[in-house]
């Protein structure tokens, strides 16, 4: 914060607490400090820690915050807590007229000029208490708000533009004005410290409704927060710090098969996780639990067991005798899962693990245990981006070759390096780009790199809830949605993707627009194609369709167990094709939205009339003004993504709509078609993908030190026209491939 | 009563059964050692539901002479096992259901810090009590046992969690197909196979050697990134409890493995019943002393919404279930009764119908004698309480109910505990009182307790063995300092 506005709030917060200390006359019409409770031998006292019995007494400041100041006496049951003034810090405002009577050209005229720091809500808050709390705080909230005192309530009532300025107009309205009566502004002090909270609500709006300094440096492509970098205007450059990646559960998934092949157990679940708002890569959020660890040993037991009984080295080495063949497996199976050769040490402490558990249990317990223990290895389960120091540069630290290693083949194949990535490792020649891209050219070849390719998308579109239970249809009216339909939607998806990226090469308008995909007999159907067997074919959807969007498999992930689900649909669109942000429902809303459905017959209403009565209340229109539309437009795809044009019967979809922040794609649509062609060329769109593919890649949001390279990695990628193949170019080009930031020397 | 230890500990055996040496000096076998030498120690379970215990004036009548009022009914049979406290202060005011996931346990909140889904709750500003018990009482109770009610899998770190790490992570709750499949699938004892002995011993000595690897590769890494291995470290250490693997120590024979299960009927009784069976295994294993349970009532396809709980309504007449009404949900149709007294009554009825539950559980547990001679209900501290004191969200005067301890924990029981009350001066300002963390709407006109959910924590921290209670629990503000509650 600039050192003048810090003045200026000093100022402010001074002359508020002399209004709530020196001068206040609130609605309780009593002269004095607000009225403070303690119960009997409480300790009142900022926050936990070891309190002084009887000597401390709470006193707030104009910030909100809380005071310790010590008190001659303790503190008395049933009593108003009167602390000692003189021991208050001297907060008298540097205006001299402050208890001045209003009156006509009384008071100064009011410096209406507008606040130019950035304003949080730690800094309204005050105000918010002050002028708006009693009459707007919690469970008595004329106007909608929740409780008015906490951000996201506050946030969240208020974001809707119109209900915010509606409340600033009133409190500078003289005929009308709110608070009413004036109350707060029988003082030339009090109209001046009412105006600044006027200013500070006002700069509160420009700014977006910030919630704290540093708490909102997520780069976004929303414009109501802040604009997407460019090159001229990104804010900075930092590497990522130096860090540990824990692997995905589809990742360990796809190490085992690869590197035990796919003979071996390989349970579809490696680790337990909860799906992310983010990826589910998430470095800060990828952690090992106690319920990982022992699920994990669950399956690790049988994995092992099938590893010895399936591949060739470890039959082999069962049935011989002697070490020789373990030091061979633990050399080998131990430098591919680790990514890097082992040490002597770490060779002879694997081997100790065979012969412990030889000596207890057998040759096969103790090849079992140094596969187990291979898995469960900290250097397989997380990837070191640890780095070494870079002569000349304070704090910077490249990866070594061997973490770039890793990191392109968990980049392109989500999986471990290969024989040659890894030499070339050895050999310390992957610290260019040209030594880089000459294994990314080599790597984009193999089959893997489709597998890779389709995770992000995957990860993304939130097809993973088709695996397994994550959504459920009814089985009435959904009898032919069962674990091979959705396998097949899934399998769609992947067949689609890697035609248009690595057949085709095709840009990302192209994989969102295209009428060519593939279909086996049961997703045919579906389409209204007819295909005879259940081997996938290339086909060609009509008019009705435009490319991943309307596949089945995003709109059987997005849709309900009965219905469409217009608001999840519309909700995904907003919040990860256009990332923007939407705020929480507020509470009592889907009380509130069923009481105005009483009375009426659903079965003779669209989904969409019936949402549009449900969600009409003030509350809920502000944000789902800008949902519902979205989702209007897919409701001419059910929740299996079959395309209708009726629904109940002979009720009539509506498939328009008209989006209300839609940046550069066209506001108003005739139906998903419309409007997802609109989106694909649109730079909204261009922008969001591109700082998912940033999320997803590096494992963790952009930040605003990082949107420099987020800045460059859209430029990259916009003057390759989006082209997806080419779209790993661009990411090779990050310096956050090859560096990381020091955060701090170590210690054991 | 004698605290000396009977127990027959099956550590031995099957340290025997191994016939390894080595393994028994680990670091891992020995920490259960300092249990194995103190005998019976007293154990607690908090237990927690989402509407709360019915309300204040829970009973009538004197200290030790009193009377449940009916929807405590279920809790007759085992009245000399009870201490109602009618009630405490709540340790966060307002509307209790968007905060109570992270101050239940924690006394705290911050109420701009979110969670990754920023849905549901805040987080708070120190990890929960059973965390802070488990660290201050040492090897030997680890690891707490957190089990939910809500769903058959482990919830946490982004879903209603109301257990925090020292991190302030919201920390796994295991459903109860998880905590059947993962936590007691794998409890094996001395009479095992030798497949199973050769699995445990596997096991056990991967997660010694994964200890020091992860000890080793901490030390080379930046400190930012040490939390990650240290909650790496804590998931071994709970790993081996879990897995059986400390030598778990039987307590005759109630210590049984349970059978895969079959769901059926309605899920939220379904999973209670489990649960609650499990909580039984969980003691009988000596998993742990510690134990936290969360009762979730709402959710669309395991809520109490779907329990036929019996209740009569104003006219005498049975009914079953909840009221419907739009979304049907419990949290609206029946909790918010508001001066609805069929509403009143059906939510009442529920608790009613989980006290029952509970009881049944209480009189089970009290059939298993242990080494001091006491039954495990006598040697356990049940602590049933609620996000919020009634379905009115009422958090001035939150009602505890306390089922056993008398053994281990030394509590006298069998005794109704009304605090004083005390009515806040009201000059005609809402707002009365200003907590540190922000204002909160205070109703002004009702008597509070004298003494707040915290003082009862801190009160049985110390009853669980932590010398003068934990330190730095909580908002300190509001802990009472002239007096306790007086649970011994």
């Amino acid at each position: 914060m600039q050192r003048r506005a810090v003045q200026r709030y000093v100022l402010w917060f001074g002359m508020l607490f002399s209004m709530l200390w020196g001068v206040s006359v609130g609605c309780t019409g009593r002269i004095g400090p607000p009225n403070r409770w303690v119960p009997d031998g409480w300790i009142v006292q900022k926050d936990a820690g070891t309190p002084s019995p009887d000597k401390q007494v709470v006193v707030p400041d104009a910030g909100g915050q809380e005071t310790v100041v010590t008190q001659d006496k303790t503190i008395q049951p049933d009593k108003t807590v009167q602390p000692d003034r003189t021991v208050q810090p001297d907060r008298t405002p540097e205006k001299t007229n402050t208890e001045q009577p209003v009156g006509d050209g009384a008071c100064p005229p009011i410096n209406w000029d507008p606040i130019p720091a950035q304003v949080h809500f730690k800094d309204v808050l005050p105000y918010i208490t002050k002028f708006c709390a009693n009459c707007h705080g919690s469970g008595n909230s004329p106007g909608g708000v929740g409780d008015i005192e906490l951000y996201h309530d506050t946030k969240r009532s208020l974001t809707p533009d119109k209900l915010w300025a509606r409340a600033l107009a009133r409190m500078k309205d003289t005929n009308s004005p709110m608070p009413p009566d004036g109350r707060h502004q029988k003082t030339c002090a009090d109209k001046e410290i009412f105006a600044n909270a006027v200013k500070m609500m006002e700069a509160w709006q420009q700014n977006g409704f910030l919630e704290k300094p540093g708490g909102s440096t997520n780069v976004s492509v929303d414009p109501s927060t802040d604009a997407f970098p460019t090159s001229a205007t990104c804010k900075g450059k930092d590497p990522l710090p130096a860090r540990l990646w824990r692997l995905s559960a589809r990742q360990l998934r796809y190490v085992l098969l690869d590197v035990f092949s796919s003979k071996a157990t390989v349970p579809k679940h490696t680790l337990i996780f909860a799906h992310l708002d983010s990826f589910d890569n998430n470095a800060n959020e990828s952690l090992i639990s106690g319920t990982n660890l022992v699920h994990m040993l669950t399956w690790l037991d049988p994995f092992s067991k099938s590893v010895i009984k399936n591949v060739s080295t470890f039959q082999s080495c069962l049935k011989a005798t002697g070490t020789t063949c373990v030091k061979t497996l633990i050399a080998t199976y131990g430098k591919t899962l680790w990514r890097r050769p082992l040490t002597t040490a770490e060779n002879n402490t694997l081997l100790g693990t065979f012969n412990t558990l030889q000596g207890a249990g057998g040759r096969q317990l103790g090849l079992e245990g140094v596969i187990e223990r291979l898995v469960l290895s900290p250097n397989t389960l997380y990837r070191s981006e640890e780095g070494t120091p870079v002569a000349g540069q304070a704090g910077i630290r490249k990866l070594t070759s061997y973490e770039v290693a890793s990191f392109l083949s968990f980049t392109l194949w989500q999986s471990v390096p290969d024989d040659t990535l890894l030499q070339a490792a050895a050999q310390d020649k992957l610290q260019t780009l040209a030594q880089v891209q000459a294994q990314a050219t080599r790597m984009m070849k193999d089959a893997r790199a489709k597998r890779g390719m389709f995770e992000f998308f995957y990860d993304w579109l939130h097809l993973d809830k088709l695996d397994d239970d994550g959504i459920s249809k009814d089985k009435k009216q959904f009898p032919q949605y069962t674990p091979a339909l959705r396998q097949s939607m899934l399998k769609e998806s992947e067949l689609l993707i890697a035609d248009v990226v690595f057949n085709r090469k095709g840009s990302l308008a192209e994989l969102f627009t295209t009428n060519k995909t593939f279909a086996n007999k049961d997703i045919a159907a579906l389409y209204g194609l007819s295909v005879s067997t259940s081997t996938f074919q290339s086909v060609s959807t009509n008019a009705n369709r435009a490319g991943l969007m309307t596949t089945p498999a995003f709109l059987a992930a997005q849709g309900a167990e009965f219905s469409t689900d217009i608001v999840h649909r519309g909700l995904f669109f907003l919040l990860h094709l256009l990332c923007q942000k939407v705020g929480d429902p507020p509470a009592g809303a889907t009380e509130e939205g069923d009481s105005r459905l009483k009375g009426k017959d659903l079965s003779k209403m669209t989904e969409r009339n019936i949402l549009e009565i449900r969600t009409a209340a003030t509350t809920c229109s502000g944000c789902h003004s800008r949902i519902n539309p979205a989702g209007y437009a897919f409701e001419q795809y059910d929740t299996l993504g079959r395309y209708r044009t009726t629904e109940k019967g002979n009720l009539t979809i509506d498939p328009s709509g008209t989006l209300a922040k839609p940046g550069d794609v066209k506001a108003s649509f005739k139906n998903g078609v419309e409007l997802i062609k609109s989106l694909a060329k649109s730079n909204i769109f261009r922008q969001c993908f591109t700082l998912k593919m940033y999320d997803f890649y590096l494992g963790t949001r952009a930040k605003a030190a990082q949107s420099c390279e987020v800045a460059g990695l859209y430029e990259r990628m916009k003057s390759n026209q989006f082209t997806l193949h080419s779209s790993v170019d661009a990411l090779l080009s990050m310096s956050n491939f090859f560096l990381r930031k020091e955060v701090s020397t170590s210690t054991p | 009563m004698s605290d000396t230890s009977k127990v027959v500990f099956g550590r031995r055996g099957f340290l025997k059964g191994l016939s390894i040496a080595p393994l028994a000096f680990s670091p891992l076998v020995t920490a259960s050692r300092a249990m194995a030498n103190n005998g019976v120690k007293p154990r607690l379970v908090v237990i927690a539901l989402a509407h709360g215990l019915g309300g204040r004036d829970c009973a009538t009548g004197t200290e030790t002479n009193f009377t449940f009022k009916p929807w405590l009914s279920p809790l007759n049979p085992i009245k000399k096992h009870v201490t109602l406290i009618d009630g405490l202060m709540g340790a966060w005011w307002g509307n209790a259901h968007s905060s109570s996931y992270a101050h239940l346990l924690t006394g705290n909140n911050d109420p701009n810090a979110k969670t990754k889904t920023g849905k549901y709750s805040s987080l708070p500003r120190n990890p929960s009590i059973d965390v802070l018990l488990e660290k201050a009482l040492g090897q030997g109770v680890l690891p707490v046992q957190r089990l939910n009610v809500g769903k058959g899998t482990a919830v946490g770190s982004f879903y209603k969690s109301i257990c925090y790490n020292e991190n302030l992570k919201p920390l796994d709750m295991l459903g109860a197909v998880d905590t059947n499949n993962l936590l007691l699938k794998n409890l094996t004892n001395s009479n095992s196979n030798t497949a199973a002995q050769n699995l445990a011993l596997k096991r056990k000595h991967i997660l010694d050697e994964l200890n020091k690897d992860i000890i080793a590769l901490r030390g080379r890494i930046s400190p930012a990134e040490r939390n990650k291995l240290d909650q790496h470290l804590d998931a071994i250490k709970q790993s081996v409890v879990n897995l059986g693997l400390n030598g778990g120590v039987s307590t005759g024979n109630a210590c049984v493995k349970p059978q895969p299960f079959t769901q059926s009927g309605s899920p939220h009784e379904f999973y209670l019943d489990q649960q609650l069976k499990h909580l039984k295994t969980i003691f009988s294993c000596n998993l742990t002393q510690l134990a936290v349970m969360w009762v979730p009532e709402g959710g669309a396809s395991s809520g109490i919404a779907t329990v036929p709980f019996p209740w009569k309504d104003s006219t005498g007449a049975n009914r079953k279930g909840i009221i419907k009404c739009g979304k049907n949900s419990f949290h609206t149709c029946v909790a918010h009764y508001n001066g609805v007294p069929d509403m009143e009554l059906c939510y009442k009825g529920s608790v009613q119908w989980f006290l029952g539950k509970i009881a049944k559980f209480a009189q089970e547990l009290d059939q298993i004698t242990e080494a001091n001679g006491k039954t495990m209900l006598e040697n356990t501290i049940i602590v049933l309480t609620g996000e919020v004191g009634s379905g009115q969200h009422e958090v001035i005067r939150k009602p505890y109910i306390l089922i056993g301890g008398s053994g281990a924990p030394k509590m006298r029981t069998g005794r109704y505990i009304k605090p004083a009350s005390r009515t806040l001066p009201h000059s005609g300002a809402k707002k009365t009182w200003t907590t540190p963390d922000g204002k909160y709407d205070y109703i002004g006109k009702t008597p509070v307790s004298s003494f707040s959910e915290l003082d009862l924590l801190l009160e049985l921290s110390e009853i669980m063995g932590v010398p003068g209670g934990l330190k730095n629990f909580g908002m300190s503000y509001m802990i009472n300092t002239k007096a306790k509650i007086g649970l011994t």
